[in-house]
């Protein structure tokens, strides 16, 4: 395997110079022998035109950071080197040189005669000229990334060299010459160049580790090609904390660990969780917004509960304070009349979606209810309980299923009040006994009275209305609302084994997930409850939403009346209409929300 | 003898411009506990605390010897190497005693095993044997050994050195050209003069007195090999030194010379007053033409206890007078001459010459007033020996002796120069090549010899001046 020397290289300007400068610092280093008079300057310095053939015969060893081989190394060509100094002529000279070195210290001249001119200093310039070297070796090339470059000649590889001089034509001292460099540069090529070579070496290997950076400018300028673009800056520490990150990371890892304390990150939303901010809830505020076209932002904080905003009823000015409310009253029985429109299913129940929740008060205890279709229930409560109890109860509605009377439906005259039934179950219906509201009696001027009670104390109804258990952030102790659908029945023990676990995890997965936990995946972050394999119910934190979930299967029930109630006419049809239980699709997964 | 050795021929520059600069901090202690043995003790912190202990022993009892305390400071201090033209009148003394003499000194060095020994036999009166060696483990072969063997005559030296190291072999030689003298001094007196004389003969020789004779030119030649590397190794030197005939003033200038290698070296150096000296070397060389000018003079400071010598009531001797009455009386006055002078010069036949009282300035600040340049006729200046007090400077043993003593100038001056009273000295020594200046101060201090000195060098890099050297030194010897 033979190597193809860019000998033209080493023509630069920076390789002979930086050579001339070693070689003459080498060769004026150490004590300088008595007979030259002077230091050894090199006068020129020529590396040829004809490169050295180089060849490599055997290869040892090669790793990744050792190469052993045995290599061959001819050159023939037309390099020469001239070498200036001078010469002491005089021989008494180095002879009184030579005892003065010796007796160094002491009386220098006590042995030593004392010539009168014959040992003064005459000093002859010389010009020694090295020409026609030919070489020719072998030898083993050793290379290790630790300990550097060493190599080794096994035969002498000096074949000749012809050495002239200004003493050329005294034959003696040109013969003289010949044999003394022919000896030196033997010993050069033996002894001095190997261990020059491993010095120099050594600056390159692992032990000098800051040289690289030396090496890669040195190799860069030498080829004269511009350095790569520099890239700006990156400072880690300004795009990433690295706080953020470890808690990312163990964030990470809990879940391949399933580990259950999982940092808490602020300002930082989970994907799954996204639509708390894009999905748009209908509410109250929102609906007011957009009709009174007033900047949401700079009068009050986003409320995602359908509370009327006091600080827009006491802040404005007075004489707006009257639109305001009708505003609001438009806006709550437009939405009140919507919600109880039905629709056909198939389509998605959006437009049933918005159903606001009303109570509905029987007042007067026993029902003269021009309803025939009274159940026979238990004793309605006494009014006062009624206003208590029905808010009790309204409030205890959706916080835990006890049992109470059988709802009470009276027509529609009250339109504005909705049956708000919790749903019940087709077939244990008997034993979870869901608190319904107590209807309000027909006395209408009860009911005007509470239309009044609901127009002028409609904040105090509807911030009333507002059961604890509507609220978006249940406290986790409380159970989960109840639940609305068949299956949603039969999970229920499961949501209620689900709690308590949920309450021992942290506030992240309470606050979203105690609600309903339909979701123990998406609580912890898994995913999207894709499978639905928890539960349909998709846990809404809009009290209108989730009352309307409930409602719409219970907009059929309720049509029956009372829990007991048989609908005959239900049944024979063939269970079209409980069938319709079933048209409207669940809720799709992605529709829950959370705040 | 010391001015006889071919590596002194050069000593005068050598002192001047190449004096070494202390490195560190170094003390020497030295004590003659008697005449025959000798310690020293040195400690230094050049490079690391390190010492060194010396004993010197010799057959013979030196004697003469000065402490730091009482040496002068000429003495002590390389400085001019005045060149005594007549060296036999002095050497002749005490030869006779030194034959089989030896001296053997040893040194231990600290911390490490570095022992160096010498030992000095001397032959005969004129031959001696001089061996060194060091014991040192860091050299190869662990030691070394050089041998010198010196053959010294007034008129030459030769030796030959061997060395163990690289086997080397070296011979030098040195021959003094004077004119060859009579000896005809009178064993009693001491030579004062050095001049030469003429033959005694006619008295019309008197006059003609060689210009000349107190000069000397020495020429000096060394070969070297060194046998293991086969370096081989050649110089010659020639030096003629003089003193000036006017002043007094010595000078000597030298050229030196290495064929091998195309070298040359030429110095001049002169002693301008008799506190201070100059000096300049050249260096070239004709195969490189590098060449290299070095300049450095020293200065003296007297010391504060005696005044500087004057002349305030010396006599001087006219020359011009002087001439006349050498003339005019003749043989004559010879006669009278010699029984009335009492301190003789050397074979002067002098009559009585003339005295005139010169007033001479008393300040010291014009080295020219201290010898009053005379109108020159002849070559000789006579000054009466009583114009210097001796060491003690009473005028009282001034005026006890002789008030008339002939003295030549070059004699006054040299004795000027020998028994000043010096306190310290001042050297500066700069090399254009090298590019840097040397400053030594040495001087006495409290019974201490004190040397400490500083050697700027421009960095050939940066062109900024740098300290190379820097360093004290204290020695006191008992």
């Amino acid at each position: 395997m033979s190597f193809k020397v860019n000998w033209k290289s080493l023509e630069s300007d920076s390789l002979g110079g930086w050579t001339r400068e070693i070689l003459t610092e080498v060769l004026n280093s150490g004590k300088r022998p008595n007979i030259l008079a002077s230091s050894i300057a090199i006068k020129d310095l020529n590396f040829g035109k004809i490169a050295p053939e180089f060849e490599i015969l055997e290869i040892g060893e090669l790793d990744r950071d050792r190469f052993r081989g045995i290599f061959k190394i001819t050159y023939e060509g037309d390099f020469h080197l001239t070498l200036h100094t001078e010469v002491q002529a005089n021989p008494l000279n180095i002879y009184t040189a030579n005892s003065h070195e010796s007796f160094a210290g002491y009386d220098e001249s006590f042995v030593t005669p004392h010539f009168l001119l014959s040992s003064d200093p005459f000093a002859i310039p010389l010009d020694l000229k090295l020409s026609d070297i030919k070489i020719n070796g072998i030898g083993i090339i050793v290379f290790s990334k630790s300990k550097g470059l060493t190599l080794v000649f096994r035969n002498d590889p000096l074949d000749s060299i012809k050495v002239s001089s200004t003493f050329d034509t005294v034959q003696v001292l040109a013969n003289f010459l010949q044999k003394q460099i022919e000896n030196q540069i033997r010993d050069l090529f033996r002894e001095t160049l190997p261990t020059l070579i491993h010095q120099v070496s050594l600056k390159y290997t692992d032990l000098n580790k800051d040289t690289f950076v030396d090496l890669h400018s040195e190799i860069s300028n030498y080829m004269d090609t511009p350095p790569a673009p520099s890239l700006p800056p990156f400072d880690v520490n300004i795009a990433y904390s690295s706080a953020n990150l470890q808690r990312n990371l163990h964030y990470f890892t809990s879940r391949e660990t399933l580990d259950l304390h999982v940092p808490k990150f602020k300002h930082i939303i989970q994907r799954a969780h996204l639509d708390i901010l894009t999905k748009k809830v209908p509410n109250l505020l929102d609906s007011l917004n957009e009709s009174l076209l007033l900047a949401p932002e700079n009068y009050f904080p986003k409320i995602s509960t359908n509370a009327v905003p006091i600080d827009l009823l006491s802040d404005s000015d007075y004489n707006k304070v009257g639109s305001i409310i009708d505003e609001i009253s438009r806006i709550q029985s437009s939405s009140f009349m919507k919600g109880g429109a039905t629709t056909t299913g198939g389509n998605g129940g959006t437009t049933t979606t918005n159903k606001p929740h009303r109570r509905v008060i029987k007042l007067g205890g026993k029902l003269k209810s021009k309803n025939n279709k009274v159940k026979s229930m238990q004793p309605p409560p006494s009014d006062d309980l009624i206003n208590d109890g029905g808010m009790t109860l309204l409030t205890q509605d959706f916080s835990s299923p006890r049992p109470s009377t059988a709802p009470i439906i009276s027509d529609s005259e009250t339109s504005t009040l909705v049956d708000v039934c919790s749903p019940m179950s087709l077939t244990n219906s008997i034993e979870i006994k869901h608190p319904t509201p107590m209807r309000v009696s027909q006395s209408k001027s009860l009911q005007d009275d509470i239309n009044l009670i609901e127009d002028s104390e409609q904040k105090i109804l509807v911030s009333n209305v507002k059961p604890k258990g509507l609220f978006v952030e249940p406290s986790p102790c409380d159970p989960p609302p109840t639940i609305s659908t068949q299956q949603e029945q039969q999970h229920s023990h499961l949501i209620g084994s689900f709690t308590p676990e949920l309450n021992g995890c942290s506030t992240f997965l309470s606050k979203t997930n105690s609600n309903s936990s339909s979701s123990f995946l998406t609580g912890v972050g898994l995913g999207n409850n894709y499978f639905n394999f928890t539960q349909n119910h998709q846990p809404s934190t809009s009290p209108i939403r989730r009352e309307l979930a409930q409602l719409v299967v219970t907009e059929r029930k309720s049509q029956t009346k009372s829990n007991n109630y048989i609908d005959l006419k239900k049944i024979s049809i063939g269970g079209h209409e409980s069938s319709r239980l079933f048209d409207i699709p669940p809720p799709p997964y992605y529709a829950s929300s959370y705040v | 003898m010391h001015d006889n050795i071919f590596s002194n021929v050069t000593a005068t520059s050598r002192a001047l411009i190449e004096f070494p600069i202390p490195q560190g901090c170094k003390v020497d202690v030295s004590s003659m506990a008697t005449g025959y043995l000798a310690l020293t003790f040195t400690l230094s912190n050049n490079l690391t605390v390190n010492g060194s202990l010396a004993y010197l022993y010799t057959s013979i009892p030196l004697q003469n010897t000065l402490g730091t305390r009482d040496i002068s400071l000429q003495d002590a201090i390389s400085g001019f190497k005045v060149i005594d033209p007549q060296p036999d009148k002095k050497s002749n003394t005490n030869n006779n005693n030194i034959n089989g003499a030896t001296l053997l000194y040893g040194r231990m060095y600290f911390p490490g095993s570095c022992l160096e020994a010498m030992m000095i036999k001397k032959l005969t009166s004129q031959t001696q044997l001089l061996v060194k060696c060091i014991n040192n483990p860091h050299v190869q072969n662990d030691g070394t050994m050089i041998v010198y063997l010196q053959k010294n005559a007034p008129r030459y030296l030769r030796e030959f050195i061997f060395s163990t190291n690289e086997l080397l072999l070296g011979f030098r030689c040195l021959y003094n050209l004077n004119n060859p003298q009579e000896q005809q001094q009178q064993p009693d007196h001491p030579p004062q003069t050095s001049h030469h004389h003429p033959q005694s003969g006619t008295n019309e020789d008197i006059a003609i007195i060689p210009k000349f004779d107190n000069s000397v030119l020495s020429i000096g030649t060394e070969i070297w090999y060194a046998a293991r590397s086969l370096s081989p190794g050649l110089s010659a030197s020639m030096r003629y030194s003089t003193r000036s005939t006017s002043t007094g003033k010595p000078l000597a200038m030298t050229l030196s010379v290495n064929p091998m290698l195309g070298h040359i070296s030429s110095t001049y150096s002169v002693k301008t007053s008799v506190a201070s000296t100059f000096c300049s070397r050249y260096d070239f060389n004709v195969y490189s033409y590098a060449s290299n000018l070095q300049v450095g003079f020293e200065v003296f400071n007297y010391s504060k206890k005696h005044s500087p010598n004057t002349f305030t009531n010396h006599t001087v001797n006219l020359s011009s007078k002087e001439n006349k009455s050498l003339r005019s009386q003749g043989q004559k006055a010879n006669n009278d001459f010699k029984a009335a002078t009492p301190i003789d010069t050397k074979g002067s036949q002098h009559p009585v010459p003339s005295v005139i009282a010169i007033r001479t300035p008393t300040s010291f600040s014009h080295n020219h007033s201290i010898i009053n340049p005379i109108e020159k006729l002849d070559d000789y200046f006579h000054i009466s020996p009583t114009l210097f007090p001796s060491q003690n400077g009473s005028q009282k043993t001034l005026e006890a002796e002789s008030p008339v003593v002939n003295e030549t100038v070059m004699d006054a001056f040299q004795h000027l120069v020998s028994e000043s009273d010096f306190s310290s000295v001042f050297k500066c020594s700069t090399s254009f090549k090298d590019k840097q200046v040397k400053l030594l101060w040495e001087g006495r201090a409290k019974d201490f010899l004190v040397s400490t000195g500083v050697k700027f060098r421009l960095n050939s890099n940066d062109l900024n001046p740098e300290v190379a050297k820097f360093g004290i030194s204290f020695s006191y010897a008992a």
